[in-house]
Order: structure tokens, then C-alpha cells, then sequence
């Protein structure tokens, strides 16, 4: 097991091992006012995006966002229609994809027929008439990274889903980029390998300490893999962070709601004081923390209440409220360790999360009071 | 339906075996039967075409082995498939991946021309070649005959080649080109061994199609004859067990060809 | 989708380079372009023009152009009936070949699952049998001195040779068909590739029995295979000119004989000609009725 950034025996990171902690960081990716039109339609307005050395970065999106012909633009498959590209401070905007110093991984499964395992991962490092030792020891090297030793000799159409996306994998590195892009390689995956394969893959990343640019859909894994997420929607960058960062304060409606968060409503602006809101969401009163620039008093807002900020306590019959708002579950979802009810509350329905624990599971029906703390309210900006 | 036959169709259909199977069974047979009569009198020791067979033996394929006109023939139709081949495979192969590759208007006009041919019977094609070889004063030779089957096996090879080329996953291009391949390292790395399998299985049909081609041979033959043509002429003139020996050496060739090339043709129904 | 479009130009341009594809087409295209033109098109121009000329017999001919091959052809009585046959056997056969290999392909297509790659090599053995070897095969069998009359007359069911058997539009129509099915049956089997088995499956579950199935799902959706297969059919077996004379006798003549004979021996080539085309034009007519049932019937 090597350290995090130590250089993986026969694959080198191209030098781009992660550089001790409070060094500067390079930019490895730098896309400048990058714009891409199809025909009719705007795939990509001029967006920018940095992304550092040894990053793991994510874009997410619902399909059509433009995430993968971002991607494909990175890679040189596709040219974008004004703007530029650099890897590492060089201009590439103008270099096909076979000059590039990047390497994509392709969503579906396009190991080369014709081909053994071995001469599959060897095809990069062949192009380039590499000495047939060498080769062979990174192809070894990277059969051992992804966790198949002993296939080289195995022929493609024997292998299984999850095992082709890994050959896919070692061929890419073992092509020694710069920087990695995955395009959504585990989308066709049974669940339980999606789930081991990303793991392997965070563990891939750490070792080399490679840039990884990843492209999914998939929100839980964008969040569980990555370093920085960056939500894209219509051919536009939405919101970048760091997943705890967008999750907790996201900062327009669609990447609440596409992380899940569903409890996402209009209110006005009763009074602005000491950094606090005072907001009427029709039928109901809240406090938020005022967001910068400061709405003004009488304008309105987009808040969102996390599933997860709620308390919930049954009521006995005739009992009143104990917490912020009264509510009655009206749907009830076991999912293991959570429970999802849907409460309905003056003038809305909200999804509320629970642990499962210890606690008993409320019936449809129960008459329930609802309580969060202030600061769990988020404010984003209008529309 | 009497008792018996119903007990009968109730064990069959236990072992799964239907009203279809009965059918394809009797379809098969039916294809099948000339030619096993065929092949069996070419054995038979009398020169009659009529059961029982006396004995067997093989001396009609020896009468024919020993014939300067049958062995004539045998070479002239294997030249003739050659050369034929070796040109459509050529020609058809590029005006394939041009229509494949690369959109450009005009590209379903190309194709129905190239495939028009295919929509005449082999008389037309026969009597208009004639008609056009005399225009030029082209004396009728092999050459002419070849001219005939390029002509009418293009189609053919366009048609089976076009089919394995729409099957051909681009986004392998993109990942040779994505690995560091150049436009030529592409095309020999992993364009050409992919679409090579294609090419020759389409080749083989030319091979099996001009092997057997008669009814356009038939107008552009000039003294030489090819296989089917001696067929032909034997055949005019009595029914004798000799033509046999040649037409069970016809289906033998085709044999030989079609389970030769089992691979490539059996991975277009895949 | 065609093999790598957008990867195709090793230097980057900032719009794609539609003029440089077209001329790299084209240049690709030039020998097929030579060989169709010079081997078909321009014989079937030539041809088109013989047919208005005036014959002097012996294949010689005048410059004078005449329609008068034409109203021949259309007139007389000697052609009418032979264009009757060729239209009637034509049609008969290729519905025959139809029906007969429809439920073959089916079989091969949703009943085989190992056995599919050998059925359909054993069809493509006996399509590359040979076309003569096995018209020749069927006068052996069917002929006055075939196995079928000399047996029945050693069994002694019969005292003279059954005629009726060879030489006859009948005779003719079973050898067309004999000869159309593996052709069909491939042609079916290819356009039925494209028929999800769940479909059939799914109709089953709603309700359609086995037949009713097939009938209401797999015919529209292999539309293009079966009109594929009766044009085909259709076209090659009223074009027959070789089984018609070694089984068709005298009533059995289809339109390719006296064709044939115009360039063969008798040497009226306007008129052999004038023949073909007429052919050829109700071969058109023929092509676009189909199609127009495929559009009706088709997906």
C-alpha cells in the first residue's frame, strides 16, 4: 500500500504527484469563456473552469446539461466553437485529441475487440513505440491497480461489465496523462460493483494523485467521490464547491432540488436585522439568516429546508404544539436506515428524513410536530 | 382427429415437437432431396437414372476427370471467380466506406445505383452486355464473362459489407485517436483488422455467387466454357450420370466454400 | 452511424471540413463509378437505343429508328401468351416462395437458439448449389426418363411416361419456386433480425394466440424483408429463361425464351429489346405496388 501522491511502481502521475501540503498548486485544467453550439441549439455558453492538480472533480447534471461535451471538449474530441483550453498553462485549444496529454474514459464499454486485455492497456504506450519490457511492466502495473491481476491474456468478450470498465481504466492510465476523464464509466454497472468500483476509484486517485475530471448524473456519487462538484444545468456552470459546501448551502433552486432537497418554496421579506430574515412563507413565519447582498425588506426569496434539518415529534391527541409548525404524515417510506415521511403542513408538503434507529416508525395519519433550528433555513437567490 | 393420431401428436408435442417442426422438417427435405438424388446417381455403377440402384461406383467421376472439357472448365470458372472477386472486393470496398464514412448529399442516389443491378433479371444484364461488347467489337472470351459477374456480384458484396460496416462502433476510433493514435496509426491499428473480417466475408459470397453464375455467363461466353456451361451443354443433349459427377462437384465446391468462411458468415446473424 | 465521423481531419480547423470529406468521397467512389457506368449503364442505354431500331435480321440492323419493335412486341399473339406465363408464374411463384419459407425463417429466427448457425449454413449450401445443377437435378427427377416415371412405370402403375410432369407450366412453377426459397428465406430471416422477441412474447401475454401473433406483430414489422422478397422473387423468376426450356414443354414458356432467342439465334435484337424493356417497365410497376403495400401495412 503506498502513500497517498508516492508514485505507484511502473506508473509514473507524469509529475504530478500531489505536492506536499501548503504548496501552491498547480492548475491543471483551465477552460477559458468555453462556448459550443449544435446547429440550432447552445450546448455550452462561455463558461470557465479551473481545476488543480491532483483534484477530483466532478460535473453533475441531469442529461442534456452539457457535462459530457464539456468533458469530450477537454479531451479534444470535440471543438469548441470559441474559447480556450489549457492543460498545465499549455494552450491545447487548437490540438486534436491525439496530442493531448489526457485520457477519457468512455461510458460505454470500448475495449478493442480485436485485441487480449494485455494489448488492450498496452495500445497507448505501443503508439509510441515503447520498449516491449516496459510496456510490459506497465501493463502488469496496471492490471495490479485495478484489481485484475492474471488477465492479460484474456480476451475481451470475455470479460464481464464491471471487468471491462476496469481494463478501460488501466489502458487510460496506463497511457500516463496528465490529467483522467471519466465519463460516467459506471452508469451500466449493477449497483453493488457501481459501488465497489468507486471506491477503488477514490483509492486510484489517492495513490496516483492524479487529476481526475468525472462526469455523472448520479448525485450520490458526484458527493462521494469527489473533491469539488460542479453543478451544471442548460450548458451553464450552476454552483461549484466542495459537496459538504453545496449541500449546505446551496445557492439556487435547481441544485437543491437536484441533490434532493425538496422542500423548496417562495417566502417574503418581512424584516431584515442583525444579519437575520424575518420571512413569511404564507401560513407560516420563519427566520434565515440573511444571505449577502441583502434582499430587501417586502422582496422575495427561495429557501430551502434540508429533509434532514427536521425534529419530528408524534402529538397525543389534543396536545399542542411543541415545536415551529403542525403537521399530519401523509406517505411513509422505510428505506433501512432512513425513514422519508411526507408531512402535509399549512399550505405545503414537506420531506422530512428521520433515522430509523430505535425510534418507532410513525403511521399515515399521525398528527406530528415540526422543529429545526433557524440556521438550517437556507436563502438562495429569487427564481 | 382419431384417437391414435391424437396420442401421437401428445408424445410429439412432449418433446417439443410441433406442427412447425414438421413443417421445416418437410421444407428441408424438400430442398434438399434433388440434390441427394443428384449425388447419389453420380455413384451409380448403370447409366440409368432409375431406382434400384444396381451398384455403386465411380466411374462417371473418373469419365469426367479424364475430360479436357470439364477440367477446362473447373479452371476457367475458378479464374473467372478469382479475378472477379479480387475486383469487387477492391472497388466495392471503397465506394462502401466512402458511403459509410462520410455524409454527403447524394449518398442514397449512390447507393441505389450501386444496387441496381440487383433489381434486373441476368437476361437483361446478359443481352444488353452482348448487345454492348458487340457495339465495341469485344470478341467473347473469359474476359467478358468476368465483366458480367463483376457487374452483377458488386451489388451483392456492397450489400453484405454496408451491413457489417453500420455494426462498427466509431467511438473505437475515438479511443485510439484519445490513446495518441495519428489518422494512419488509426487506420492500421484498429480501422483495418476490424473491417478485414467484413471484406473477406463479403468476398466469399462474390466467390460462391460468380462460382455458380449462369444466366448472364450464358450471353458473354465466348469459346471457353465455365462449369455451369459445360453443365449445360451435357445436359441439352441426354441425361447422363457424367453431368451428375459435374453437379455433385459443383455442390462439393460450394460446400467447401460456405464451411470455409462458417466464421464470417455466421457472425452477420449474430 | 459511419466510422468515426468527427474524428476524421488530423489538424484542427474551426469548422468542419464538409468540402474536404466530399472530395475524399468522391475520389473513393471514381472506380465504382467507372465499372457501374461503363459495365451497366452504358449497355442498358445501348440496348434501350437498339430496341428502336430496324432489324435486317441475323442481328444486323438499319439506322433507321422505328417504334415498330414495340408495337410488335405488344401485338402479337406469339408474345401475349408467353408474357401472360412469365406474369403468371412470376406472381404465383414468388407468393409460393413466400409463404413456403415464411415460417422457416420464423423457426430460425425464434425457435433455433444453437441450432440457428447450422439451418442457416444448410440453406446458404443448398443456395450455392449451383442454379443449373439444380434446374438439371429436377429434369432428372421429373423427366419421361426420370426417376419418378421410371419408377411408377417398373412399380407398373403406369404404361406410358407422365408428360404432364415435365414440360409443363407446372413443372415450371415448382422449379421457380424450388429455386426462390433459400434466397427468400435468407432475405426474411434478415429483416426479422430486427424484431424484438420480447414483441412477440408481449403480444402472446396480451392475448393474441401463437398464429394471430405472428400475423398481427411480425408481419408489419418485417414489412421491408417480405416486400424485398416478392419484388426479388418476382423479378428473377419471370426472367427465367433457362427453366422454361428444359422443363416448360410447350405450355410452360415464359417471356425470357423468345428474348433469349432474339440474341441467340434468331437475331431480331430490336426486338428482343423492345421485349426486355416492356419487361422492365412492369417490373417498375411492380416495385412501386409493393411499396406502396409496404407503406400501408409497414411500421
Amino acid at each position: 500500500m503506498t502513500e497517498a501522491g508516492a508514485p505507484v511502481a511502473g506508473l509514473s502521475s507524469s509529475g504530478t504527484a500531489r505536492p506536499a501540503a501548503g504548496t501552491e498548486r498547480r492548475v491543471a485544467v483551465r477552460l477559458d469563456a468555453v462556448t459550443k453550439r449544435f446547429s440550432t441549439q447552445i450546448a455550452l455558453h462561455p463558461l470557465d473552469l479551473t481545476v488543480s492538480e491532483g483534484e477530483f472533480v466532478t460535473l453533475l447534471g441531469p442529461s442534456g446539461c452539457g457535462k459530457t461535451t464539456l468533458l469530450r471538449i477537454i479531451a479534444g474530441l470535440e471543438w469548441p466553437d470559441d474559447g480556450t483550453v489549457s492543460i498545465f498553462g499549455t494552450d491545447v485549444t487548437d490540438r486534436p485529441a491525439n496530442k493531448r496529454p489526457v485520457n477519457l474514459v468512455f461510458q460505454r464499454v470500448t475495449l478493442f475487440p480485436h485485441l487480449t486485455v494485455s494489448e488492450n492497456i498496452a495500445f497507448g504506450p505501443s503508439l509510441r513505440r515503447m520498449k516491449k519490457q516496459q510496456a510490459d511492466e506497465k501493463v502488469l502495473a496496471a492490471l495490479d491497480l485495478v484489481r485484475l491481476p492474471g488477465f492479460g491474456d484474456r480476451h475481451v468478450t470475455e470479460l464481464s461489465g464491471g471487468q471491462a470498465q476496469r481494463v478501460a481504466l488501466a489502458r487510460a492510465i496506463a497511457n500516463d496523462p496528465q490529467v483522467l476523464l471519466l465519463d460516467e464509466p459506471l452508469s451500466a454497472l449493477d449497483l453493488e460493483i457501481r459501488r465497489q468500483l468507486q471506491a477503488e476509484l477514490k483509492d486510484i486517485h489517492r495513490r496516483l494523485g492524479l487529476t481526475f475530471v468525472y462526469v455523472t448524473h448520479d448525485q450520490e456519487e458526484a458527493m462521494s467521490m469527489s473533491d469539488r462538484v460542479v453543478v451544471m444545468s442548460d450548458g451553464r456552470i450552476e454552483q461549484a464547491g466542495s459537496p459538504v459546501e453545496i449541500y449546505r448551502h446551496p445557492r439556487s433552486p435547481f441544485v437543491a432540488r437536484f441533490l434532493g432537497m425538496s422542500n423548496v418554496f417562495e417566502a417574503t421579506v418581512i424584516a431584515v436585522a442583525d444579519g437575520w430574515l424575518e420571512l413569511d412563507g404564507g401560513s407560516l413565519a420563519l427566520r434565515a439568516r440573511a444571505p449577502a447582498p441583502l434582499p430587501p425588506a417586502g422582496g422575495r426569496v427561495t429557501v430551502v429546508i434540508r429533509p434532514d434539518s427536521f425534529d419530528v415529534a408524534p402529538l397525543k391527541a389534543g396536545e399542542t404544539a411543541t415545536g415551529d409548525v403542525v403537521g399530519e404524515v401523509s406517505d411513509v417510506r422505510f428505506i433501512g436506515s432512513l425513514v422519508h415521511y411526507l408531512v402535509t403542513v399549512p399550505g405545503r408538503k414537506w420531506q422530512v428524513s428521520a433515522r430509523a434507529g430505535s425510534a418507532d416508525i410513525l403511521a399515515e395519519g399521525t398528527r406530528v410536530s415540526l422543529s429545526w433550528r433557524d440556521e438550517e433555513v437556507i436563502v438562495m437567490k429569487p427564481g | 382427429m382419431s384417437t391414435a393420431l391424437r396420442r401421437l401428436r401428445r408424445r410429439l408435442r412432449r418433446r417439443g415437437i410441433g406442427l412447425l417442426h414438421v413443417y421445416v422438417g418437410l421444407l428441408l427435405l424438400f430442398l434438399f432431396l434433388p440434390l441427394a438424388v443428384l449425388v447419389l446417381f453420380s455413384f451409380s455403377a448403370s447409366g440409368q437414372l432409375r431406382f434400384p440402384i444396381t451398384g455403386l461406383a465411380l466411374r462417371w467421376y473418373q469419365e469426367v476427370f479424364s475430360n479436357s472439357g470439364v477440367i477446362d472448365g473447373i479452371l476457367a470458372s475458378l479464374g473467372v471467380a478469382a479475378v472477379t472477386g479480387a475486383i469487387v472486393a477492391t472497388v466495392g470496398t471503397l465506394a462502401a466506406v466512402a458511403v459509410n464514412r462520410y455524409r454527403f448529399r447524394g449518398s442514397a442516389v449512390v447507393s441505389g445505383m450501386i444496387l441496381a443491378p440487383a433489381a434486373l433479371p441476368g437476361l437483361v444484364i446478359g443481352i444488353a452486355l452482348l448487345n454492348f461488347f458487340g457495339d465495341i467489337h469485344l470478341t467473347l472470351s473469359l474476359l467478358t464473362v468476368m465483366i458480367g459477374h463483376v457487374i452483377y456480384t458488386l451489388p451483392y458484396f456492397y450489400l453484405v459489407l454496408s451491413a457489417r460496416l453500420r455494426r462498427f462502433d466509431p467511438m473505437l476510433e475515438e479511443v485510439a485517436t484519445d490513446m495518441g493514435a495519428g489518422p494512419l496509426q488509426r487506420f492500421r491499428r484498429v480501422t483495418a483488422p476490424l473491417i478485414a473480417p467484413a471484406i473477406v466475408a463479403s468476398a466469399f459470397v462474390v466467390l460462391a455467387l460468380s462460382w455458380d453464375e449462369f444466366q448472364i455467363t450464358f450471353f458473354t461466353i465466348g469459346n471457353q466454357s465455365t462449369l455451369p456451361l459445360v453443365i449445360w451443354s451435357r445436359a441439352r443433349l441426354s441425361i447422363d450420370p457424367s453431368v451428375n459427377a459435374i453437379g455433385t462437384l459443383m455442390v462439393a465446391g460450394s460446400l467447401l466454400v460456405v464451411i470455409f468462411t462458417r466464421r464470417f458468415i455466421a457472425e452477420s446473424y449474430s | 452511424m459511419g466510422i468515426g465521423q468527427g474524428v476524421l481531419t488530423a489538424t484542427r480547423p474551426r469548422q468542419a471540413p464538409a468540402p474536404a470529406r466530399r472530395r475524399w468521397a468522391l475520389l473513393l467512389l471514381l472506380p465504382l463509378g467507372v465499372a457501374i457506368s461503363l459495365g451497366f449503364v452504358v449497355p442498358l442505354a445501348l440496348l434501350f437505343v437498339k430496341s428502336f431500331e430496324t432489324s435486317l435480321g441475323y442481328g444486323q440492323v438499319s439506322g433507321h429508328l422505328t417504334f415498330s419493335s414495340y408495337v410488335t412486341a405488344l401485338t402479337s399473339p406469339l408474345y401475349r401468351t408467353v408474357a401472360v406465363n412469365a406474369l403468371e408464374i412470376g406472381g404465383i411463384g414468388t407468393v409460393l416462395t413466400l409463404v413456403l419459407s415464411f415460417p422457416l425463417a420464423y423457426f430460425i429466427r425464434f425457435r433455433l437458439r444453437r441450432g440457428q448457425h447450422t439451418v442457416l449454413l444448410l440453406i446458404m449450401i443448398s443456395l450455392f448449389a449451383g442454379y443449373i445443377v439444380k434446374i438439371y437435378a429436377w429434369a432428372t427427377i421429373l423427366g419421361t426418363y426420370g426417376v419418378i416415371n421410371t419408377a411408377l412405370q417398373d412399380i407398373g402403375l403406369i404404361r406410358q411416361p407422365l408428360s404432364v410432369l415435365l414440360f409443363s407450366k407446372i413443372a415450371v412453377l415448382i422449379v421457380v419456386t424450388y429455386l426462390s426459397i433459400p434466397v427468400s428465406t435468407l432475405i426474411l430471416v434478415g429483416a426479422m433480425q430486427n424484431v424484438d422477441r420480447g414483441l412477440l412474447e408481449n403480444a402472446r401475454d396480451l392475448g393474441a394466440g401463437g398464429l394471430r401473433a405472428v400475423t398481427s406483430v411480425l408481419v408489419p414489422l418485417s414489412m421491408t424483408g417480405i416486400v424485398a422478397s416478392l419484388a426479388y422473387g418476382f423479378v428473377v423468376i419471370s426472367g427465367d429463361y433457362i427453366t422454361p426450356q428444359l422443363v416448360g414443354g410447350t405450355t410452360g414458356q415464359m417471356i425470357g425464351v423468345p428474348i433469349s432467342d432474339q440474341f441467340l439465334s434468331v437475331g431480331d435484337q430490336p426486338l428482343g429489346s423492345a421485349l426486355s424493356f416492356l419487361m422492365l417497365a412492369v417490373f417498375v410497376i411492380v416495385y412501386l405496388v409493393l411499396t406502396r403495400l409496404e407503406r400501408f401495412k409497414g411500421v
